[in-house]
């Protein structure tokens, strides 16, 4: 295989792992409380920012940039599900649909207020180092991207399959109302839904902030691409949005290779449409008992 | 009848507006609210009326905006009539865009329809040769013409303000008529109950795509008219940003009502102006006055004002029909 395809390949993983983080956190929310959270893409913004602000203004090394930005997301979660989610938990579709919008808004100007407007630039941990293997040029951030994305997705599946909290966590996904029956407190498990996905988010803003620069517009996109990946993976499944990521971010990098970068996005979309066509349901379709 | 009431108010409304003596800032501000009750409208139609959450609003207008920008500026058509088939190519992309969205639901057709939308703005910015990319367009303003010997001149900004009032009036009427119709109530009975509504014999894929047709025309209108008001577009006025601000505009004023988008239209073009010190804040408080319309009065302000003084009225007056409202 000619070097440029191998890089390609890589590059397209490990952007297509960010996109898989952003769906994944988006699929838990869907199963906990079923509701499309649009501010999903601004916490990957977030987590820009915040890792920004903590290596530069109080300059804690790399892995407490991860740790710090993880837990100031869970704590925004809660909040976030507090402010946004439970006041009007008992609304349709369209009125959560709206109440995130309205909260990405709010999210986007504050980190404005805060962050100033300009595109910032972090590239820790690497420092824009590029790894040769015998003329195969490799980004050690895209590695640490894939890596790191590997070690989360453990750590999901061992909490979500071998932990008491991550069964309620299933069991309220597959159904709401009978896991109240049996005991589970609904309303407490989707805090915990929020906290942990948008700290995703975070962690996925803080590792992609080196490729797509710290920049306020990342949210809307990213979200836009986790959205998208959600649908192709299969509405509600977690294997399939990063599944779905993985696609999304692949495409998006060959298309910039073959066509241009100008390209990248509505061949991404092109790619959506055709799976709304030909596949709705997405590549993992599940019965409701597979569900999480 | 009500369409005459409507355009008499329209000319007494923008004859006491040139009386008024406003600075020019002020009558811009007043036509653009008129622009934003005209997009407003459009969004009502689909969402409120049909229950559709279409977010391909600013794309419409774009198209609008930039076919009559185009044709007037590059290829000399007059105004009225680049603004006219503006208004028309926007509304046939409507029903493009609502063919392949016809099967989908909920957060399909949400995502479909913001694709569409980022797929038209990156278009216009690629597409540079004949929209002038990320630059933008200027576009020409409406040029004097005589009547009755008198020479009028749409450029002046009472005269552009009654062009605008003009067009709510006959909208509003239009669209009254349209509501109280067989068309209306289909697209009501779409929106509160998709399969009863084709189990009553209403066609879902006429309906629809008649919702989005009209909407978007009037999204391109009010695109156009908002492209030659200011004389200059560019891809950054047409962002998804808009389209959640007259999304807001219309939740806020009371989706359900037309009334509703015009008060949301014009409550939200004016509240900037009265927290001209908050300027750097307006999308937080967007974003709070959303949240707290859902939360305490789901139906806008409109629905609410409905509740307080219509309601008890219609209540006492047949008590055993249930009035269906939300």
């Amino acid at each position: 295989m000619d070097s440029i395809y191998l890089q390609l390949l890589i590059q397209g993983l490990a952007i297509g792992a960010i996109y898989g983080l952003a769906a994944l956190g988006f699929v838990l929310i869907i199963n906990a409380v079923n509701v499309v959270n649009f501010a999903q893409g601004e916490f990957v913004m977030l987590g820009g920012y915040l890792a920004l602000m903590l290596s530069t203004s109080f300059g804690v090394p790399y892995w407490a940039v991860l740790v710090g930005t993880t837990i100031i997301c869970a704590i925004l979660g809660i909040g976030f599900d507090k402010a946004i989610y439970q006041p009007m938990r008992n609304g349709d579709f369209a009125t959560h649909l709206i109440s995130t919008l309205a909260a990405a808004l709010i999210i986007r100007n504050v980190a404005q207020h805060i962050w100033g407007p300009e595109v910032r630039s972090y590239y820790a941990p690497f420092d824009q180092k590029i790894l040769d293997f015998n003329g195969i040029l490799i980004n050690p951030q895209h590695l640490l991207i894939l890596g790191m994305t590997t070690l989360l997705v453990a750590a999901l599946y061992y909490f979500l399959f071998r932990t008491g909290l991550g069964r309620m966590m299933r069991a309220t996904a597959q159904d709401r109302d009978t896991a109240r029956l049996i005991g589970v407190k609904v309303g407490r498990v989707g805090m915990i839904t929020f906290a942990m996905s948008l700290s995703i988010g975070g962690m996925a803003g803080v590792m992609v902030a080196p490729l797509f620069l710290v920049d306020l517009n990342v949210g809307f996109l990213a979200g836009l691409k986790a959205f998208i990946a959600t649908i192709i993976g299969g509405w509600g499944s977690i294997p399939g949005a990063l599944a779905g990521g993985i696609i999304v971010g692949l495409v998006e990098v060959f298309a910039t290779h073959f066509f241009s970068a100008a390209f990248k996005d509505p061949v991404a979309f092109g790619v959506l449409m055709m799976f709304l066509v030909l596949r709705p349901s997405g590549i993992f379709t599940e019965r409701v008992g597979d569900k999480a | 009848m009500r369409l005459l009431q409507l355009i008499v108010a329209a000319f007494v409304l923008s004859f006491a507006a040139s009386q008024l003596g406003l600075s020019s800032y002020a009558s811009s501000l007043l036509i653009f609210g008129a622009i934003n009750v005209l997009l407003c409208l459009g969004f009502y139609v689909i969402f409120g009326l049909t229950g559709i959450l279409s977010l391909a609003h600013a794309a419409f207008m774009a198209i609008g905006a930039y076919a009559s920008g185009i044709l007037s500026s590059r290829y000399g058509w007059p105004i009225v009539g680049s603004v006219i088939v503006g208004t028309m190519i926007a509304a046939a992309t409507g029903a493009l865009l609502g063919i392949p969205t016809l099967r989908l639901k909920s957060h399909y057709l949400v995502l479909v329809t913001i694709a569409f939308s980022e797929v038209v703005r990156q278009m216009l910015i690629n597409l540079d040769k004949l929209t002038g990319g990320v630059l933008g367009l200027p576009v020409p303003m409406p040029a004097r013409f005589k009547i009755f010997d008198q020479t009028i001149d749409p450029a002046n900004k009472s005269i552009f303000l009654l062009i605008c009032l003009l067009s709510i009036a006959v909208a509003i009427a239009a669209l009254g008529r349209i509501r109280e119709s067989r068309i209306g109530h289909s697209f009501e009975a779409v929106r509160d109950d998709e399969l009863a509504a084709s189990v009553i014999g209403i066609n879902l894929t006429t309906t629809k795509i008649l919702a989005f047709v009209i909407s978007a025309a009037l999204a391109g209108y009010g695109g156009a008219m908002y492209g030659h008001f200011v004389g200059f577009i560019s891809p950054d006025h047409f962002t998804f940003d808009t389209t959640v601000l007259v999304l807001a505009m219309v939740v806020i004023g009371g989706k359900r009502s037309i009334f509703g988008a015009v008060i949301g239209a014009i409550l939200l073009t004016a509240l900037p102006e009265a927290l001209r010190n908050l300027r750097d804040w307006y999308p937080t408080i967007y974003g709070v006055l959303l949240l707290l319309t859902l939360w305490l009065a789901p139906s806008g302000i409109a629905g609410r004002l409905f509740d307080l003084f219509m309601a008890p009225k219609r209540r006492a007056m047949s008590k055993s029909i249930d009035t269906v409202r939300s």
